[in-house]
């Protein structure tokens, strides 16, 4: 009776901590939310840094890793852009975020001329999703960041092309 | 009549006139004598000498020399064809002081002159005879003589091929237990009457001691003009081992001079050998029916070999295993070889060697570019070697199993009764004629073979015919499902890059349970597609080091006609576009596919399916191409039976992936 009681002690201590991580997280993601909407992009992004330095995994985390490595990258701070998106893959291989990630890589990488990561990443982008395209022609993938962009992923048979804001991003062809 | 010299004058022209008279007797006597005992001297030779000997005559010269004439060494009794040696002059120096002072004959030196022999007959003697002649030569006593050994020569004739001479000289000092000396080997052979190509002298030097131990070469110079070497060791009737090291020059070009610190003294600079034998250390013991190399390690280029094996002698065979860890030849850190192990037999019998082996080659996973090969295994059986009529060299195998491994798939095929004349002409450029069984067909072609420094640049062309399609499973495991009679023919080059091309057909055949025909009889409910008959598949394809695939596919049958390219690229990424035609009757059986052709406004004899493929090999994507039958469909099925559609063709193309 004891050891049963223990056992659900420190189950309940941990769910606790968890739900109380990611409740932390939630607020600080609705916090960076108010500050965008505020036009107060640096406040959004150090709440989403105090995300990405959580210590539990929460969908909030998964964003928030994403959102810092591109406002890195729009500063052209390529060394931590990188930095984070990569946490981003590693932490979260089943992602649905993780393709916009790659392609972020994938410009750091041909920006750095760096050769032989610009074919690794895309080789992985390639690799990521099978598509099978029996009636409709291209397949699309649609996400909007907490800075206002508005990212389009659309696979070809031959091709993958990611859209910012209707401009095209970035293109592999194969 | 007075003399109108001095006394002194006269009496010294009398002395010198009766010591020339007494020589002239003297020798007059000793040569009559010696031809009176010629047979007593003869006699005591071959108590001396393991074999029989015979003396044609003997001779005395003054002051100090003996002349044996018509010298011969016999291998059984003296009888005709069991000559081993036949010296045409024997030259001994004696010690005429000796002889007088001490009753001793002293011999100081022995010349033979123009020794001439059987090649063939020559080494057998020696082979048969090893022990005895080793104690015949620890044997000899231990004061200083010299031995020379000039003009000697040994004709080897073999049947249809020019005669050959090997000359040798060799001029030897023997001082208590130690002796040195040097030489030259050369040979010539006779292609026609007063024609001459005469193989460059090798040079020798070597020094060494004697002792009731054995014989130990303390040092062994051997050079030519593209060859120099260092080697030392011993010799017992046991074992025999030896260290040093071989340089050898293939480039053409001559060895440089080079000043050394020594006054108006040069040394030959090595620094052209492009082909370093290096560490050599052997050692091989001798039994009666065999001889042991216990080891035998070098390192060629950097790159180290080793070898064990016994040679033994009836029949003339060879077992050894060797195993390096091979690189390149060109001294290049980096190589596309890992390591390569041979093992093998090989049995010389009626001058035809015969071969049973295993070699076994691994590849650089490393090394970038190239194809992505990790191992090939090639086993032999029953290779033999010999010379063919005019200037080629016949190999044939018995049996070749060829196995190689890439990082995703293993290839295998077998050859029976290989048989390959190779030109031996002067020409860079080798013509290879070949021809095999190929499991049921007949595989025939030819090849141009040309060495690039050490790398070869291959061009062959070759024909395979009357070939059941399904035995080539071991090459494309696909190929197990398809039945017919193949015929093909393809190039392959290895300079610049490695490529095979080439077109292939296989008629009146059918298809067994063929995955994606398996998949379309169930999806579409046509389970005449699980076995159905073709009339031909006709495709090209290639394999190089970019890629490897399939282009102008071309499948017709009663049915059901297929077209297009698949093709491989590098990273495993695929190509591909696909024309399937369905006949209107094989659509009509179908109870899922009689509805929609109830879409089609117009009846038509085939329907087409044009599809792309693309993607990774393991993941591959999929493109139904539009046509105005895709149109149809859309127009008429609701989203979620698309959707449905859709997700069945993506499970069938994951299991097709996989």
């Amino acid at each position: 009776m004891n050891k049963k009681l223990l056992v659900a002690s420190l189950l309940f201590v941990f769910f606790c901590r968890a739900w109380g991580y990611a409740s932390e997280d939630s607020d600080e993601y609705l916090a960076a939310r108010n500050n965008m909407r505020s036009g107060k992009s640096d406040f959004a992004f150090m709440h989403l840094i105090s995300i990405t330095r959580s210590k539990a995994k929460s969908r909030y985390q998964e964003r928030a890793l994403f959102e810092t490595g591109e406002y890195y990258f729009r500063r052209a701070d390529y060394y931590d852009a990188s930095r984070v998106l990569k946490k981003l893959i590693e932490s979260y291989p089943d992602s649905k975020i993780r393709p916009f990630a790659l392609f972020y890589l994938l410009k750091i990488a041909q920006y750095q001329n760096n050769k032989a990561l610009t074919e690794a990443v895309k080789n992985e982008i390639i690799n990521y999703k099978q598509v099978v395209l029996v009636f409709k022609d291209t397949k699309e993938f649609r996400f909007r960041s907490i800075f206002g962009k508005r990212y389009r992923l659309i696979y070809h048979i031959d091709k993958i092309e990611l859209f910012e804001d209707e401009k095209l991003f970035a293109q592999i062809s194969y | 009549m007075k003399s109108f010299l001095p006394r002194s004058h006269t009496r010294l022209s009398a002395c010198i006139f009766f010591a020339c008279l007494a020589i002239v007797l003297a020798t007059l006597v000793l040569n009559i004598f010696l031809a009176l005992f010629k047979n007593n001297l003869s006699r005591k030779l071959n108590r001396l000498f393991f074999k029989p000997l015979s003396v044609k005559s003997i001779y005395y010269l003054p002051p100090n020399f003996i002349i044996l004439k018509g010298f011969v060494i016999y291998k059984e009794m003296p009888a005709k064809n069991t000559e081993v040696l036949d010296i045409t002059q024997g030259r001994i120096r004696f010690s005429i002081l000796k002889l007088l002072f001490k009753r001793r004959f002293y011999i100081s030196s022995l010349t033979c002159v123009k020794p001439k022999g059987d090649y063939d007959t020559f080494f057998a003697f020696v082979r048969d005879n090893y022990n005895q002649i080793y104690n015949f030569i620890l044997g000899l006593p231990r004061h200083s003589i010299k031995l020379s050994i000039v003009r000697s020569e040994l004709r080897e004739q073999k049947k249809g091929m020019p005669r050959k001479n090997f000359t040798a000289d060799l001029f030897l000092n023997i001082e208590e237990d130690s002796f040195y000396g040097q030489g030259r080997l050369a040979s010539v052979t006779l292609e026609k009457i007063r024609t001459k190509a005469i193989s460059l002298p090798v040079k020798f030097a070597l020094r060494g001691k004697l002792s009731l131990a054995g014989l130990s070469l303390e040092e062994m110079d051997i050079s030519s003009e593209n060859l120099h070497s260092r080697l030392r060791g011993s010799l017992n009737p046991n074992a025999a081992d030896c260290k040093g090291f071989i340089l050898i020059n293939t480039t053409g070009k001559k060895w440089n001079l080079r000043s050394t610190n020594k006054k108006n003294n040069k040394a030959v600079d090595f620094s052209a050998a492009n082909l370093c034998i290096l560490d050599i250390d052997c050692r091989a013991s001798f039994n009666p029916d065999d001889i042991a190399i216990e080891r035998l390690s070098f390192s060629i280029n950097n790159n180290p070999v080793k070898l064990r094996g016994n040679i033994l002698f009836n029949p003339l065979s060879l077992k050894f295993k060797i195993s390096s860890v091979f690189r390149n030849l060109e001294n290049s850190p980096e190589g596309f070889l890992k390591n390569i192990n041979i093992e093998s037999e090989a049995i010389l019998r009626d001058e035809k060697l015969d071969f049973d082996g295993i070699m076994d080659i691994n590849l650089s996973k490393d090394k970038k570019g190239g194809l992505p090969l990790e191992k090939i295994i090639v086993g032999l059986k029953g290779l033999t070697f010999y010379e063919g009529n005019g200037r080629s060299l016949n190999i044939n195998t018995k049996g070749i199993d060829f196995f190689c491994k890439t990082k995703s798939n293993e290839y295998k095929i077998n050859l029976e009764d290989l048989k390959t004349e190779v030109s031996t002409s002067e020409e860079d450029e080798k013509l290879i004629k070949f021809e095999a069984s190929c499991y049921s067909g007949k595989l025939n072609g030819k090849a141009y073979l040309k060495m690039r420094h050490f790398t070869p640049e291959i061009t062959a062309d070759a024909s395979l015919s009357g070939l059941n399609a399904n035995e080539l499973n071991g090459i494309l495991i696909h190929f197990s499902k398809v039945y017919g009679k193949l015929n093909s023919q393809m190039r392959f080059l290895s300079y610049p890059e490695l490529s095979l091309k080439g077109m292939m057909d296989i008629t009146n055949g059918y298809l067994d349970d063929f995955e994606f025909f398996k998949w379309l009889a169930e999806f579409f409910d046509l389970p005449s597609l699980k076995k159905f008959p073709f009339n031909s598949i006709e495709t090209d394809f290639f394999a190089d080091e970019k890629g490897a695939g399939f282009s102008a596919m071309c499948l017709d049958s009663r049915d059901l006609r297929s077209s297009g390219y698949f093709k491989i690229g590098e990273n495993s990424l695929v190509a591909s576009k696909i024309t399937l035609a369905l006949s209107y009757p094989l659509m009509s059986s179908s109870s899922k596919l009689t509805r929609l052709l109830k879409i089609l406004r117009k009846k038509t004899e085939f329907l087409n399916f044009d599809f792309q493929l693309s993607g990774n090999l393991n993941r591959m994507n999929f493109y139904w191409l539009s046509s105005d039958f895709k149109n149809e469909m859309r127009r008429v099925i609701p989203d979620f039976i698309e959707r449905g559609i859709e997700k069945n063709i993506e499970g069938f193309i994951d299991s097709l992936s996989n």
